[in-house]
């Protein structure tokens, strides 16, 4: 065989990350999962555009518009009374000589209702206001020439854009608050998951590669760790205000993201644990596994050891707990919010959606229908990420 | 034995303790003695078989020799230098020298990486020729090993357990080494991939004058392949001669009861063959005396009292043996 024949009938290397995709591919739960998950992040990442199209605030709240059900339109946009009758009276001060006259004129009010208002035309309008709603007014002020103040006393109805899943108590769209709460719990479970797989490898490396009194102190300060009553602990934390700590307290975010920094914090502070266990772990099997040995013996310096053969068989496991954290991360950070300790309103998270869900769970079920079924989901997605992505990168699972 | 020209790899009293710590503060309380007090020479080209049982210390031995472990005590000189004078940067030089073969073939490829590039890692870590001279180095030597150059892009996943350990032995053979220790290289294959990897491994030292230091626990395999053997006990070796004088004239007690050990191809019968009893010794608190003597058939007073020395039998021949009953 020629050189050239040689090199045609071999077979190109496929790269490490291709066989990874395709084993990832097989696993369909996981590409379900991956997929829906991006769409989320994407519509999270877009919420103001969504804000703009849907033509609706997440923090805007309507008392009049409480409780409306899926695609009802607002009654009447809120017009606020004093306001409006200022303007008027400041654009037509011509107009409004006599307008005491017309008024008992037309039979409207009485003549002591009039004198009442002394004779401002301000107090007489808002009287008349008042009565707007009895029978027969509207025809006797369109009627006698009053008209010009017709606009005044009877603001045109502007319907407002629908709320396509309703709004909730203090009437806000529930929508638009889904989609920013996802923006928030996304956020919260990603930085978590992310920041706690960090926190756990250099821990975690640490204690495998230098053993002895480091790796017996802080795996026992992770034991201890592992051993505190989350939820409790949780609450006592999140009840503590940051920013009057001593140190930490200046440095620390200030301002409407304060309660997701926070949470954030208190969540990376508590769940680190795992991965560092798991990183000291597979730092001490792959240590001692004959291929590092076998590099050692021909000479190989630290630092291709540690790029070449600990870091990728270390890393590929921390991947997979990392991806299994957002979920953890997620449930979390609900169950706070769900308290009332994690997210603080007006920012929407799907924990704090559900906090007022609860009173009215059979007059409105939707609002805790909605944010506790994308909880669900995107904890499942996230799981099935996880283990699609355990099975592709285990160099063992491979099939021929 | 003294260094002559020809002796490749000279070990003088090495001795490798693994400290044992317990409590809080890790006090040290006791050494596991996993090599204690171990002497021997391999000639150029020659095949040194260390056998012995399981937790015997061999492997230990093994690693101290190539520096995976950093000796307690002792000397290790290979080709006439003193490992233990040389500086880091020397010392990784002289490595290119000698190689390690390890048993399991599917822990000593590490799975993230193609063939190619495992059998090319030692000429990256010497920067040994250009890319160009690596890469055709590396196909020839899968041709060397009897491995098709084609399959070089794959991953250790692909291939059996007989076709990564000649993977292993082309990375153990890349860099052209003096010596190579052989930590168990057959005992995870079938019988049938034994011999093959045998015939490998001794047409390539017949090739390229590789000296070999062979491990294992398989007599049969010792037998088969080795010019010299030394059979270990508890970090001790026992017992040191050529091959044939071992096997027609085992004089320690322990050698002997190994040697009965072999199973022969008969008829099915039983045979009523006398085997060892009892268990081997913990290694970080030794019996008194002769390592071996809880267990010997043939004890006498003096074995629990003293440490036999490994001495020659007789001056004639390079038989030496550590046991009372040859010492006068």
């Amino acid at each position: 065989m020629s050189e050239e024949e040689l090199q045609s009938s071999e077979s190109q290397a496929q790269p490490m990350w291709r066989i990874v995709l395709v084993q990832f591919l097989e696993h369909k739960a996981g590409v379900v999962g991956i997929g829906l998950i991006a769409a989320l992040a994407l519509i999270a990442l877009f919420a103001p555009v969504f804000s703009m199209i849907l033509g609706q605030e997440p923090n805007i709240s309507s008392i009049q518009n409480r409780y409306l059900a899926p695609f009802e339109k607002p009654a009447t946009v809120a017009v606020d009374m004093e306001i409006e009758v200022e303007n008027f009276i400041e654009e037509n001060e011509d107009t409004l000589e006599g307008l005491a006259d017309r008024i008992l004129k037309s039979d409207i009010l009485s003549s002591s209702e009039v004198r009442e208002a002394g004779g401002d035309p301000e107090e007489v309008l808002f009287i008349l206001m008042e009565k707007r709603n009895e029978e027969g007014v509207r025809e006797k002020v369109s009627n006698n020439d009053l008209s010009d103040f017709e606009s005044v006393i009877y603001p045109p109805k502007t319907a407002g854009r629908p709320h396509i899943l309703g709004t909730d108590e203090v009437g806000r769209d529930i929508l638009i608050r889904l989609i920013y709460g996802t923006r928030i719990s996304l956020t919260v479970g990603l930085a978590v998951a992310i920041l706690s797989g960090l926190i756990g490898l250099l821990i975690g490396s640490l204690a495998g590669y230098y053993g002895g009194v480091w790796d017996g102190m802080l795996m026992r300060v992770t034991d201890s760790m592992l051993a505190l009553p989350l939820i409790p602990v949780l609450i006592i934390l999140a009840a503590i205000d940051f920013n009057s700590l001593p140190l930490i307290g200046g440095f620390f975010i200030g301002g409407s993201s304060e309660s997701v920094a926070k949470i954030i914090v208190i969540l990376c502070s508590f769940s680190w644990m795992t991965a560092a266990r798991l990183v000291r772990g597979s730092v001490l099997t792959v240590r001692n596994r004959e291929y590092v040995l076998a590099a050692k013996t021909m000479g190989a310096r630290d630092f291709r050891m540690i790029i070449q053969h600990i870091t990728p068989n270390v890393v590929a496991p921390l991947l997979v707990a990392i991806t299994l954290g957002v979920g953890n991360a997620i449930l979390f950070e609900s169950a706070l919010s769900f308290l009332g300790l994690g997210i603080q309103p007006p920012i929407a998270s799907w924990g704090n959606m559900l906090t007022n869900a609860q009173e009215l769970i059979h007059e409105a079920p939707l609002l805790a229908i909605l944010p506790g079924s994308l909880i669900f989901i995107v904890v499942i997605c996230f799981n099935f990420v996880g283990d699609a992505l355990q099975g592709a990168i285990d160099p063992k699972s491979i099939k021929r | 034995m003294s260094a002559n020209t020809d002796t490749i790899l000279d070990v003088a009293s090495l001795k490798k303790y693994f400290p044992v710590r317990r409590g809080l503060l890790l006090r040290h309380v006791a050494d596991v003695k996993a090599v204690d007090d171990v002497s021997f020479s391999v000639r150029k080209g020659e095949t040194l078989g260390l056998v012995g049982e399981s937790g015997c210390g061999k492997s230990t031995l093994g690693r101290t020799i190539v520096r995976l472990y950093d000796p307690t005590d002792g000397s290790i000189h290979f080709k006439g230098e003193n490992l233990d004078a040389l500086d880091r940067s020397d010392l990784r030089e002289l490595r290119k020298d000698f190689q390690m073969i390890f048993q399991d073939p599917y822990s000593s490829l590490n799975p993230r990486m193609t063939v190619a590039s495992i059998v090319q890692e030692p000429l990256d870590i010497h920067n040994v020729g250009t890319a160009a001279e690596r890469k055709e180095w590396v196909r020839e030597l899968f041709t060397k090993v009897g491995l098709k150059p084609e399959t070089m892009n794959r991953y250790p996943h692909e291939f059996s357990g007989g076709q990564r350990q000649r993977i292993s032995i082309a990375r153990a053979i890349a860099l052209k080494p003096a010596l190579i220790v052989a930590d168990e290289p057959v005992s995870a294959l079938d019988v049938s991939i034994q011999a093959q990897i045998l015939n490998l491994l001794r047409n390539l030292q017949k090739e390229m004058g590789i000296t070999y230091v062979f491990i294992s626990h398989d007599l049969s395999v010792i037998e088969h392949f080795c010019d010299e053997v030394a059979v270990m006990y508890l970090g001790k070796i026992v017992e040191i001669a050529p091959r044939e004088e071992l096997f027609a004239n085992p004089k320690h007690p322990y050698t002997q009861a190994l040697i009965r050990a072999i199973p022969v191809p008969g008829d099915g019968k039983k045979t009523n063959r006398e085997t060892l009893e009892g268990e081997v010794p913990s290694p970080i608190n030794p019996p008194s005396g002769c390592p071996f003597h809880p267990r010997c058939p043939v004890k006498i007073e003096d074995c629990s009292q003293r440490v036999p020395a490994l001495l020659p039998l007789n001056n004639t021949t390079n038989h030496q043996v550590s046991c009372h009953l040859y010492s006068n």
